[in-house]
């Protein structure tokens, strides 16, 4: 092998001094440029690990709220659900007194109708009663004046007695007025009899109008009190339609708070899935990172071991470097 | 994208230049130490490029490869870091939707229970009048 010339080494070792260097500058900088890089990565994952944990909490959170609103509301509509029917089974159960309070009011008419004809037909008898006992009456005094006419016929006749010469009583004939007092007297009985019927027929005629009276006046009570009754059902008709109308409203309103509910559950499901998506990212991001975090130990580790080889490397040559000067030096100098 | 991962993005570039510079450094190192090996061919030069100089370009083979998968993981990791930004963004976004339904459908709830009770207050005071008045009709007799 051909040595160079020395001069011509001496170049070349002054060119490999400085050459040397550089690249351990550049692979400094760049462990540098790796660290500091690296540390800001970790940082950003630190805080997307924060900003994650906050985001699942409040994805849980969504979810709870959620669900718990679609349990409320799940309910709610099936309250809506039994109060349609409870609102339902009442209006059928006003329209069915509606109706039976109708028909009794109807009924109690009709009877009201019957005891006024009963009166009607009462108060007529009575009257034709009346007529009848004061025709009986008169019938019966003419009677007992026709007997007080008899006996007075008997009376003159029977004092119609005279003597005859023979100083005998002779008697007047009086059978015919007897028998006209007799017949007079039985009249008067019968007619005294007529009366007594005609009073009593006037007695019964009054019970019976009082009868009819007590039959109207209790029929319109219970018509008075029948259109009461089916006033009150037919106010509980309105109640209960309007419970049925509300009722519905809030079968409506449930059904809109069960659909906001699922929606509800729909977006917490959502949340929790990105939010699953987004602690993969984080991990996947943990693992680069710690894979980097070796690559840029690797690289510190080495540049720590450049700086001494270059140290060393450039000992060596900067000790050939003198000994070139020393021997190219014809004075002892180069 | 946030300031800080546009800061670490603009990190990781850096490296990535950094490590361009390394590799144009090596290279030229490389040319030169080339040179000087066949300039300084004695035993004191085989010594130095065997302890020193040698090693040190090995070293510099090793660490200009771990600086560029280090740079690739720190871009890899960006990525990733983005991604899940944005589906934590999404979660949160989905999850106040979800409150705010939710918070809807109690609304609903509340007003559908108020509508109830009193639907369910009317209807046992419909049905309670409906039966005094059948019972009363009941009372009245047939006649």
């Amino acid at each position: 092998m051909a040595l160079l010339d020395p001069r011509r080494l001496a170049y070349l070792l002054e060119d490999m001094d400085d050459a040397i260097r550089r690249p351990h500058f550049a692979l400094d900088g760049a462990a540098q440029a790796a660290r500091l890089s690296q540390n800001a990565l970790r940082e950003e994952v630190a805080r997307m690990r924060a900003t994650l944990h906050s985001t699942t909490a409040d994805a849980a959170d969504a979810e709870q709220q959620a669900r718990r609103a679609a349990g409320e509301a799940n309910a709610a509509r099936a309250d809506a659900v039994t109060a349609c029917g409870e609102g339902e089974m009442a209006l059928g159960q006003a329209q069915q007194a509606v109706q039976a309070c109708g028909a009794a009011r109807a009924r109690w008419q009709g009877l009201l109708g019957q005891a006024q004809a009963r009166r009607h037909a009462a108060i007529e008898a009575v009257s034709r009663a009346g007529a009848d006992l004061d025709r009986a009456k008169a019938a019966r005094d003419a009677a007992a004046a026709a007997v007080s006419r008899a006996e007075s016929a008997l009376a003159s006749c029977r004092s119609q007695v005279y003597y005859d010469s023979d100083n005998r009583r002779h008697a007047p004939d009086c059978s015919a007025q007897s028998a006209a007092l007799s017949h007079a007297r039985s009249a008067a009985e019968q007619a005294a009899r007529a009366a007594d019927m005609a009073a009593d027929a006037l007695r019964r005629a009054h019970d019976a109008l009082h009868e009819a009276e007590q039959r109207v006046q209790l029929c319109s009570t219970r018509v008075a009190q029948a259109a009461a009754a089916e006033q009150r059902a037919q106010q509980s008709v309105n109640v209960a339609s309007q419970a049925v109308a509300m009722a519905r409203q809030s079968e409506t309103s449930a059904g809109r708070a069960v659909a906001e509910a699922e929606a509800a559950v729909r977006q917490a499901m959502a949340a929790r899935e990105a939010a699953e998506r987004s602690l993969a990212s984080l991990h996947g991001a943990e693992t680069r990172c710690e894979e980097a975090e070796r690559h840029v130990g690797i690289s510190e580790r080495a540049t720590n071991d450049a700086a001494s080889l270059v140290r060393r490397g450039r000992d060596a040559m900067a000790e050939r470097l003198d000994a070139l000067r020393d021997f190219d030096r014809p004075d002892g100098r180069l | 994208m946030s300031d800080a991962v546009l800061y670490c993005r603009t990190l990781a570039t850096r490296l990535t230049e950094s490590g361009q510079a390394l590799r144009a450094a090596t290279r030229q190192w490389r040319d030169t130490a080339d040179g000087g090996r066949a300039a300084w061919d004695d035993q004191a030069g085989r010594r130095v490029f065997q302890h020193y100089l040698d090693p040190y370009a090995a070293l510099l083979d090793q660490a200009e490869p771990s600086l560029l998968a280090a740079t690739e993981q720190h871009h890899a990791a960006m990525d990733h870091v983005e991604e899940g930004d944005r589906a934590a963004a999404a979660a949160l976004d989905a999850a106040r939707q979800a409150v705010s339904h939710a918070r809807d459908a109690a609304n609903g709830v509340t007003a559908a229970r108020s509508e109830c009770a009193t639907a369910r207050r009317q209807a046992a005071q419909a049905l309670g009048e409906a039966r005094e008045g059948l019972a009363a009709i009941s009372q009245l007799g047939s006649g």
